[in-house]
């Protein structure tokens, strides 16, 4: 079989965005990049604490914790727009969180001269995005669920929200066992060559005591 | 013959800030370069300007649109040596224009404070004139 093209570089001129949207002269244009990069990375890491954190306090009986679908960047000249969108946000609703997100970030970033904005929108339909279901299907697995039950308990969620076509694909030691393989349920159409066709989709590392399983998960949003 | 002088004498400009009364401002000649990669925007921002020029009747010379240039990256797909040499291609495209005007600094100063879009980067340079 061939090679599969990822669906949000194939599709970056037309349905989908680029995450970063500023310009820089070629000879600058890596400290940018850096830049962007610390960004995230520091983003991601102040949620994983923070998670941390709450779970010592309580169970987390609950899925619904923090989900980063993506972290748009804008430059100016003189500021940075970071807009966090967050599947549900518990932490990120208070203010306190928010500035001390935006002194990790000062520290990190530290150039004097440029203003931090940090904002933050909630998602709308929260399992449409494929990060949302990538992170619930991670909990599953977690706790020992089997691994179909969790993609059709996916499937199931994405139900309620107004979806044309899901793919969700698990590859590695599924339950454990010696031999990998990979496994997949298809619901839907999943134009995949049709450029109009606005496609979610999201490639998720879980780690396991036995390694590491690979989810990817297509949606199938709307066409054109 | 008067009829005649006033039918030959060429159109007057008007209302050009600086040129007419006593006290002239220094006028500079000031090149703004507006680069993106990104066409809608930066057409945009340039409209603006243009706009923004006219009203305040400052001698313009148009967005001069220089061609574009197109970055390359070509790399292997492959992370290894193997299978067939299937070469990825890459290219950002930057759009640069050009507009040229005549007038004090402060007032493109209030001209290029209003249009921000995000992803066109504005340059402005001042030279006497």
């Amino acid at each position: 079989m061939g090679q599969k093209i990822n669906p949000l570089g194939f599709r970056l001129g037309t349905t989908q965005n680029h995450h970063s949207f500023w310009f820089a002269q070629p000879k600058n244009y890596s400290e940018g990049l850096q830049e962007d990069k610390k960004i995230r990375n520091c983003i991601k890491n102040y949620i994983q604490k923070n998670r941390k954190k709450g779970s010592n306090k309580k169970i987390e009986s609950d899925s619904s914790s923090e989900v980063i679908t993506h972290i748009e960047i804008q430059k100016e000249l003189d500021t940075i727009h970071v807009i966090i969108h967050i599947g549900f946000p518990n932490l990120l609703k208070k203010k306190e969180a928010i500035e001390e997100l935006e002194k990790d970030l000062q520290k990190e970033v530290n150039s004097i001269n440029q203003r931090l904005n940090i904002a933050i929108e909630k998602v709308k339909e929260p399992y449409r995005q494929p990060n949302i279901l990538a992170e619930y299907i991670a909990f599953q697995l977690k706790n020992r669920v089997s691994f179909r039950k969790a993609m059709k308990k996916a499937i199931e969620l994405t139900k309620k929200a107004d979806i044309k076509g899901v793919k969700i694909k698990i590859a590695g030691r599924l339950a454990g066992k010696e031999i990998a393989r990979a496994e997949c349920i298809k619901k839907g159409r999943l134009p995949l060559q049709t450029i109009r066709a606005k496609i979610d989709y999201c490639c998720y590392p879980i780690r396991t005591i036995y390694g590491v399983l690979g989810v990817k998960i297509w949606i199938f949003v709307e066409e054109e | 013959m008067a009829a005649a002088d006033v039918a030959y004498a060429p159109p007057m400009k008007s209302g050009k800030p600086g040129y007419e009364g006593g006290v002239l401002e220094p006028q500079h000649r000031i090149r703004i370069t507006l680069s993106s990669r990104n066409v809608k925007n930066l057409e945009k921002v340039c409209g603006d300007l243009v706009t923004g020029a006219k009203g305040k009747k400052l001698r313009l010379k148009g967005p001069v649109r220089i061609p574009t240039k197109v970055l390359h990256i070509t790399t292997r797909k492959s992370p290894c040596g193997e299978g067939t040499n299937t070469w990825d291609r890459f290219e950002m495209r930057i759009h640069k224009r050009v507009i040229d005007l005549v007038s004090t600094p402060d007032v493109v100063k209030q001209i290029t404070s209003i249009t921000i879009e995000p992803g066109v980067e504005v340059e402005v340079t001042i030279s006497d004139a």
